[in-house]
């Protein structure tokens, strides 16, 4: 291996550690896992080394050799259930929070931004991103979390950008809806209000 | 353009995927669908808690990037 691509790698790849683990960390929802999925996704990236096209983008080549060991040893080892429904997604419309919040919960959150999405928590943000069913928490995940681009996440998930987008989508809504039934079992709206 | 409204300011909210002709084009089709500058705020204060939240409860363990040094010393 030329010593140019390993300087390169030592240079851009080693600094992502941080941001790949906590990618890892939320596909994978296991910190353990996610440890063995960067320290694996390392090994392959190191390995492969000579596929990797200096001056190219290291981080989205790192990212989708790391989304696809979690694909390949990680999900196929944990099938989940699909928690929420697509028919539920399909009634939902585009600002289901916002409209939610605007005329259920104006009472109490006269502006609904400072006064309930401000209030929920950390942990009430990642337990809605941890109840997506896998294939949409993995595209908001890379995309809305970690920043890639439309073509890198397809590329990640070796699937076309419409999927992607289709992903995206559903999963975003039924965050919504999932903040929205959080919001309401910690008090931030009326008890009276209908569940999600 | 595709008619994911949400999906749209989330494009304009990332700053990605977009010309700015296309910001443009995203702009005048949100306001044609009503959707307002407090509507876009509030899914940015949104999208921001997600990476907050995600941040705050993913610190990586301080060995893991010496434990990878180690591994590529190895292969």
């Amino acid at each position: 291996m030329d010593q140019v691509r390993r300087r390169e790698f030592q240079e851009k790849a080693l600094p992502l550690v941080d941001e790949l683990f906590g990618a890892a960390l939320r596909m994978s929802r296991n910190p353990q896992a996610a440890e063995d999925l960067v320290a694996e996704a390392f090994a392959k990236a190191w390995k492969s080394l000579d596929q990797f096209q200096p001056g190219t983008n290291m981080r989205a080549w790192l990212y989708r050799i790391l989304t696809n060991a979690y694909i390949n040893t990680y999900r196929k080892k944990h099938r989940e259930p699909e928690k929420v429904s697509v028919d539920a997604y399909e009634k939902m419309d585009d600002f289901h929070l916002f409209n939610r919040l605007s005329s259920e919960a104006g009472g109490v959150a006269p502006d609904p931004v400072q006064t309930v999405v401000d209030r929920l928590t950390d942990e009430d943000f990642r337990k809605a991103l941890d109840g997506l069913a896998e294939e949409y928490r993995t595209a908001v995940v890379l995309y809305d979390l970690q920043g890639l681009s439309y073509q890198e996440v397809a590329d990640s998930l070796e699937v076309p950008i419409g999927t992607v987008r289709s992903r995206l989508s559903r999963g975003r809504k039924i965050l919504q809806k999932s903040l929205w039934r959080h919001a309401r079992d910690a008090g931030l709206v009326p008890a009276g209000a209908p569940g999600a | 353009m595709d008619d994911d409204l949400l999906g749209l300011i989330y494009e304009l909210l990332n700053h990605r995927d977009l010309s700015v002709e296309q910001e443009k084009l995203v702009v005048e089709e949100l306001e044609l669908h009503g959707c307002c500058a407090d509507r876009i705020d509030f899914e940015r204060r949104v999208l921001s808690r997600f990476r907050e939240a995600a941040l705050r409860g993913g610190e990586c363990p301080k060995n893991l990037r010496t434990k990878i040094q180690a591994l590529l010393g190895d292969i």
